[in-house]
């Protein structure tokens, strides 16, 4: 069954209970819930993933406790736990499912380094992967978005996870997480998407969360090529330039901005080289999101 | 106590790992990787010859594990290599790095938090210096802590260098000064066994009873169950090379009046891990181990506090507590200790540093 075709109440009674289990791309995570409204937005945005047995190997034991004390009448707050640790100090109650998917992603950050991590949206279309390196100021989450609702698959709005012995990228498909002004851009760009509640004030501003596409999650176990390596960078009135980027640099670029790749040593060396030898290495500076999207499809050609 | 536990299981008899239910290996992953034990399944497994026989899954689990603990050994032996590039005096190396360097079994896929080496006295204040003018800086600022260290450990407060970012810890005894248990350090040099030019590690024995020791006299015993590991691993490869090593270890034992703390260990160890080690010489003489009731009673705060526990199972924090003051105990006498404690809660409740 998946997520979207179950009930609430039962979604919510097996959350505080044994937990949600279901796999993105190659992990599988154990969600337990005592917070009922995380588990509303959960099942809006992650209604076409498989709900699996709770039985078997789980890749992140993640828990969402009511914090405990007297603070929990006036000012109820929600704890983090993955296995045993808390990394993280506790939300508002209300802010449970940004502090879920950011949990996930430090546990993904700090555990997964069987696999070369770069930070880095990644798309994919005729089974060749579209790599957009996050830079601050790139708009690579609202890009990604953007391309994902004009039909490329998404395989990861932040982890461009790569499989050493392949060199091929894994999909990892969650909710694409919009900050500020993106939510509204990505609302007016494609009506149609289906983007869950918004969360005023968050560490990180105001974010709502975009489902991904359903395709993007029935096909989450198609490994995808790496083939261009675009770095973004949005511009107010910049136009639309699209140059090529020594491979060379394209590597330092690359590498500076991996989660492991220090960690990782000469296996990450080698993943990267192989792979941006075979990509082709872009730089791209927009100002409009139709014009981007455009651009990216004549890559395909 | 210890039956149907993964972790204990799959320890004593690696084999088991190709036998596990999925819902065993779900109970496993997270219990070893709680006990920093997690890329040790993955040497165990393949030496066992039964890696390819687990589940992807667990597989994937552990390899990202043992990447994370090669990128840490890694820089641990760069670290070293760097410090013996300023150093002239001679070094013993201590725990995990010794059994990297001495390429000992409990080597694989261990983790080590920091690089301890142990100096000569007469030779720590040039070391720490040479170290100092090289760039390693001290974190621990503050007064008290340095007071602490200098007075009362058996260490200087540890060295760091801001580009790399791995503590040093300089020993120059394996116990604190102020404690109940003291080894001359004079004895451990002696026995110590050379590696190559200006490295050592302790003999056998030595090395064995510095595990033993430093899981009993540890602020804490989470992750206590790795050391025994350590332990555990040391006795069978010294055993395997020599049948006499356990004798010997009692010997040394008693010559360093170390026969206390390391027949408490030898007993958990024999209870979790099925170390082969008889412990009933070592109860024989009179006055070295503890009265009946307090030898029962320990033993079972030791194992209850080492036994690893499933996710959904609750710390032993109160039997924990129990053995973090006896720690303090063992370590200073009763009025210095009342005020530590006193001084280290107050810092607590102010929201300060760590408590040591």
């Amino acid at each position: 069954m998946r997520f979207g075709e179950a009930g609430t109440g039962e979604l919510v009674s097996a959350a505080q209970n044994e937990g949600l289990r279901f796999q993105a791309g190659p992990f599988v995570i154990l969600l337990r819930s005592e917070a009922a409204g995380l588990v509303e937005v959960f099942q809006q945005l992650y209604r076409d993933f498989q709900w699996l047995a709770a039985e078997g190997v789980s890749d992140f034991h993640v828990s969402l406790l009511r914090a405990r004390g007297v603070r929990r009448i006036w000012r109820p707050q929600v704890r983090f736990r993955l296995d045993r640790d808390e990394p993280f100090e506790p939300f508002p109650l209300d802010h449970a499912f940004p502090l879920f998917e950011w949990g996930l992603n430090y546990g993904i950050a700090t555990r997964a380094h069987r696999y070369c991590q770069l930070h880095s949206a990644v798309v994919e279309k005729e089974g060749r992967a579209l790599v957009l390196p996050a830079m601050p100021g790139s708009g690579k989450s609202t890009l990604c978005a953007a391309l994902m609702q004009r039909g490329w698959r998404l395989l990861s709005d932040e982890f461009g996870i790569v499989q050493p012995e392949s060199g091929q990228l894994l999909p990892m498909p969650r909710a694409i997480p919009l900050k500020n002004r993106s939510i509204e851009v990505i609302r007016r760009f494609a009506p149609d998407a289906r983007l869950g509640p918004r969360f005023p004030k968050t560490r990180k501003g105001d974010v709502a969360h975009l489902a991904p596409t359903t395709e993007s999650v029935l096909r989450q176990q198609e490994p995808a090529r790496p083939a261009w390596i675009v770095f973004p960078r949005y511009e107010e009135g910049a136009g639309n330039r699209l140059q090529p980027v020594a491979r060379s640099e394209a590597f330092v670029r690359l590498s500076n901005n991996a989660f492991n790749y220090r960690l990782t040593g000469e296996t990450g060396f080698r993943t990267l080289t192989a792979m941006v030898r075979q990509s082709e290495c872009l730089e791209y500076r927009y100002s409009d999101l139709e014009q981007a999207v455009a651009t990216m499809n004549r890559l395909v050609g | 106590m210890s039956e149907a536990n993964p972790l204990l299981e799959v320890l004593r008899e690696p084999e088991r790992l190709s036998a596990l239910s999925e819902a065993s290996w779900d109970h496993l992953l997270p219990m070893a990787r709680e006990a920093r034990l997690l890329a040790s399944l993955g040497w165990l497994a393949r030496e066992a010859g039964v890696w390819s026989s687990m589940p992807v899954r667990a597989q994937d689990i552990i390899r990202g594990e043992q990447a994370y603990v090669d990128f840490i050994q890694l820089q641990c032996r760069r670290e070293l290599e760097a410090l013996r590039r300023v150093v002239e005096a001679p070094l013993v190396l201590l725990k995990g790095i010794a059994y990297l360097e001495a390429e000992l079994p409990p080597r694989r896929g261990r983790f080590l938090s920091d690089l301890d080496l142990l100096v000569g006295r007469s030779d720590l204040a040039g070391v720490e210096q040479a170290l100092l003018d090289a760039g390693w800086i001290s974190r621990t600022e503050d007064d008290y802590d340095q007071r602490y260290y200098r007075e009362w450990m058996h260490e200087i407060p540890p060295l760091v260098h801001p580009l790399r970012g791995v503590e040093v810890d300089l020993h120059h005894n394996l116990l604190p000064l102020t404690g109940r248990y003291q080894v001359p350090a004079e004895k451990l040099w002696e026995s110590a066994a050379p590696l190559e030019k200006g490295l050592l590690v302790l003999s056998p024995a030595d090395m064995v009873l510095h595990s033993a020791v430093h899981l009993v006299v540890a602020d804490e015993l989470r992750g206590g169950l790795r050391d025994l590991f350590d332990l555990h691993q040391l006795c069978l490869h010294f055993m395997a090379e020599d049948p006499g090593f356990p004798e010997q270890l009692i010997c040394r034992a008693r010559e360093l009046g170390l026969a206390r703390p390391l027949w408490y260990v030898l007993e958990a160890a024999r209870a979790l891990l099925n170390t082969p080690v008889e412990t009933a010489s070592l109860a024989g003489a009179r006055g070295e181990l503890p009265a009946w009731p307090v030898r029962k009673l320990m033993n079972h705060l030791v194992r209850e506090v080492l036994r690893p526990r499933r996710l959904h199972e609750r710390p032993p924090a109160f039997r924990q507590w129990l053995l973090y003051l006896r720690s303090h105990w063992i370590r200073m006498p009763p009025a210095l200790l009342a005020s530590h404690l006193a001084r280290k809660s107050m810092v607590r409740l102010r929201g300060g540093g760590k408590g040591r």
